[in-house]
């Protein structure tokens, strides 16, 4: 094969690979768009299974409360170590608390702890998910005439969407305390000032924000979790492929809706 | 009751149900045979609803339940009046047995918790489980208890037809016999109406009033067990023996309507059934009576099974033929090379044989130097080409030699068919003995046939 029709192949082999991939990228938006609508329709009928959302928010909130306190408190810990560090020599300390407070309630806060729970439910709903379909469960539950989407993935989404502000604003409080356990033991300054610079410029409005917006997070996890466990193929070796795709698609997505929210928010 | 007409699906471009009619009847238990992937499952899935179809549709009493038109929302009255037991029985594997009994219940009627726990005992007591097995998780149960569970949320709803897939497809034995009687108990005490999809033929002849092959997308076939096993066609015979190869089979095209035509009394079904069982009782491995050399059956057990086999010949109708295989000039080969490469040229060549036979076919070893192969199933015009087919075989054997060599013996094969006057296997014997000595006679490396004498 001459270069020029070697080089013709394989741009052409490129671009229909993109193509390939396009499709398939198209597929997934179309249909997690089509399963968001179907849940959301049906979250009315929510009232009537309330017991199912509340088993949801103990699996979903409650058992993820050990995790999110360890990491809420090398967050805190972490974040003023750092700030000192990149103080030294160019910003007076009484301004820690203000970086500090900043950095926490409106980003590092409410993204890290949906990142880490995103890594622990989005995975367990796509194999939960996954594995209902491989083994014929969703189909039982048809046959049942028990809706999945009523059944299954509105009380997933509920509980996340409820319980993800709830775990964020537990993790602020650890990582707080975190904090200012760690201005106490390792860096000189007193109590009073680190306080007065958390208090300085404070807006309730951040905290807020901060906090709501993960509501949202929750929502993509969920959605991203099922979306994934429904598309599951092959047995065992497809739900571990589900999960992968699962957390990933929820950090990217986790972050894509952070900086949207940020940029018409603030 | 429930009818099929002119079903049709496809996965993409691979037709998986072509044309599928099939009428079931009110309080009947019909099972679709065929082999795997073969859609049988397919068919159940149309039925409740989880596939739509392509084409044709599906009536209950006579109202249109699916059809190309028909949305998945559609199904929602009709499920009502269905149940399914699925493969792996698919329960709730979060909840215990009594959640996933109860959920059903507890989602569609209003009745109390005393009245859903009082169902929930009535469907386990149903299905031979004790009331405490309410409290277990599914990954506690075995595979025979799951399928029970899955049975007893089905019944819960209490339908009127009841869609098994695969019940017995995961059990052993004694637990697929349990769950047979549970489908015909389930029958005898509701009166309900259930499709059994199964490639256990075994489980299909004990509990089904009809029985419904699929094969390449088509019900090849519909009838009674009776019927079903009286069949001609090559197909439903190759399935329900368990053959791996269709061979030998003359005239292998598809019959419509198979064994349709033919009546039997109760008679002749339970003479037939007593054959088969001391067919199988029979044939199961016996290391005292088989051959030392060659593994295969001795002269003894051989001459069993060949009376056997033309008894049910006769019963069935079902012509056999006797080949006798010759390893031609053994005895020069024992002089020049002794009589341990002789055994081991007998050793090869019994072994060859046994890698040559189908399923139904016996092989054993006849005499020093001579086998047997009672052919099943076989009609007059292809034994010849048979046997042949069956002695190129054998002579594809390449033994090294003491001389350094190799040595490929020379086969002679006489047979002959096992007409219906056929009454004595020492006659068959003799006549494919014959034969074979005429083979030999001609110049060895050949096949002779022969007829049984005219007076026999």
């Amino acid at each position: 094969m001459n270069p020029l029709a070697r080089f013709v192949s394989r741009v052409g082999a490129a671009g229909i690979s993109a193509a390939a991939n396009g499709t398939v990228f198209l597929r997934h938006v179309y249909r997690m768009a089509a399963l968001l609508v179907s849940i959301v329709s049906r979250f009315p009928l929510m009232v009537k299974n309330v017991p199912l959302s509340i088993e949801q928010m103990y699996g979903i909130g409650i058992d993820s409360l050990p995790l999110v306190s360890v990491i809420a408190v090398f967050t805190g810990a972490t974040t003023v170590t750092q700030a000192v560090y990149q103080f030294s020599g160019f910003i007076p300390l009484k301004y820690l608390g203000l970086a500090v407070c900043k950095t926490l309630i409106t980003e590092i806060g409410p993204v890290f702890t949906s990142m880490v729970v995103a890594g622990r439910i989005a995975t367990a709903i796509a194999a939960e998910v996954g594995a209902m379909k491989t083994g014929e469960q969703l189909d039982a539950m048809t046959c049942l005439n028990l809706d999945p989407v009523r059944y299954l993935y509105v009380p997933k989404m509920i509980a996340c969407m409820v319980m993800m502000p709830l775990l964020v604003v537990w993790s602020e409080l650890i990582a707080f305390i975190s904090s200012i356990l760690t201005v106490v033991f390792s860096v000189k300054i007193t109590l009073f000032v680190y306080f007065t610079g958390l208090r300085m410029l404070f807006n309730p409005w951040d905290l807020i924000i901060g906090v709501l917006k993960t509501s949202v997070f929750g929502a993509i996890i969920a959605l991203t979790g099922c979306h994934f466990g429904l598309e599951t193929r092959h047995g065992a070796e497809g739900v571990g492929e589900a999960t992968t795709k699962a957390v990933m698609t929820s950090f990217v997505l986790i972050l894509i809706f952070d900086f949207i929210i940020a940029f018409f928010v603030f | 009751m429930l009818k099929i007409e002119h079903l049709k699906k496809r996965f993409g471009n691979q037709p998986v149900l072509d044309d599928i009619n099939l009428a079931i009847d009110k309080g009947e238990v019909v099972c679709i045979i065929g082999q795997s992937g073969g859609g049988k499952s397919v068919i159940l899935k149309h039925v409740i609803g989880l596939m739509i179809p392509d084409g044709g549709r599906i009536l209950i009493d006579g109202e249109e339940i699916s059809s190309p038109t028909k949305k998945p929302s559609d199904f929602e009255k009709v499920r009502r009046r269905l149940g399914m037991l699925f493969q792996g029985a698919a329960l709730f594997d979060s909840k215990d047995v009594g959640e996933n009994l109860a959920f059903p219940l507890r989602e569609h009627t209003d009745y109390s918790e005393q009245k859903i726990n009082e169902i929930i005992a009535e469907a386990l007591e149903m299905v031979g489980l004790q009331p405490s097995f309410r409290l277990k998780m599914p990954s506690e149960l075995s595979g025979g208890m799951k399928s029970r569970v899955g049975l007893a949320r089905a019944l819960v709803m209490r339908p009127e037809i009841m869609l098994y897939d695969e019940p017995t497809s995961a059990l052993d034995p004694i637990m697929t016999d349990k769950i047979n009687d549970l489908i015909l108990s389930l029958r005898d005490r509701l009166g309900m109406t259930s499709v059994v999809v199964t490639h256990d033929i075994a489980s299909a002849y004990k509990v089904a009033d009809k029985i419904a092959m699929i094969y390449e997308g088509k019900i090849i076939f519909a009838g009674t067990p009776a019927e079903i096993r009286a069949s001609r066609n090559p197909y439903i015979q190759q399935f329900i023996r368990g053959q791996r190869k269709l061979h030998y089979v003359a005239g292998a095209e598809p019959d419509e309507s198979p064994g349709l035509s033919r009546q039997f009394d109760v008679t002749e079904i339970r003479q037939r059934l007593t054959l088969d069982r001391k067919l199988r009782r029979d044939r199961s491995f016996d290391a005292a009576a088989r051959d030392a050399l060659t593994g295969l059956m001795g002269f003894q057990q051989f001459s069993t099974v060949l009376k056997d086999e033309i008894e049910r010949s006769m019963v069935e109708q079902d012509p056999i033929a006797l080949a006798l295989f010759g390893i031609d000039m053994l005895e020069e080969v024992g002089d020049r090379f002794g009589q341990q490469f002789c055994e081991v040229v007998i050793r090869e060549v019994g072994r060859k044989l046994s890698l040559s036979t189908r399923g139904a076919d016996s092989a054993g070893r006849f005499s020093s130097d001579e086998f047997g192969l009672i052919l099943t199933r076989i009609q007059p015009e292809v034994l010849a080409t048979t046997v042949e087919h069956v002695r190129k075989r054998l002579m594809e054997i390449s033994i090294k030699a003491p001389d350094g060599g190799y040595l490929h013996p020379a086969i002679s094969a006489g047979a002959c068919m096992c007409s219906e006057t056929c009454a004595s296997a020492d006659v068959l014997s003799h006549s494919a003995g014959q034969a074979l000595v005429r083979a030999k006679q001609n110049g060895g490396n050949r096949v002779e046939v022969m007829e049984l004498p005219k007076s026999q």
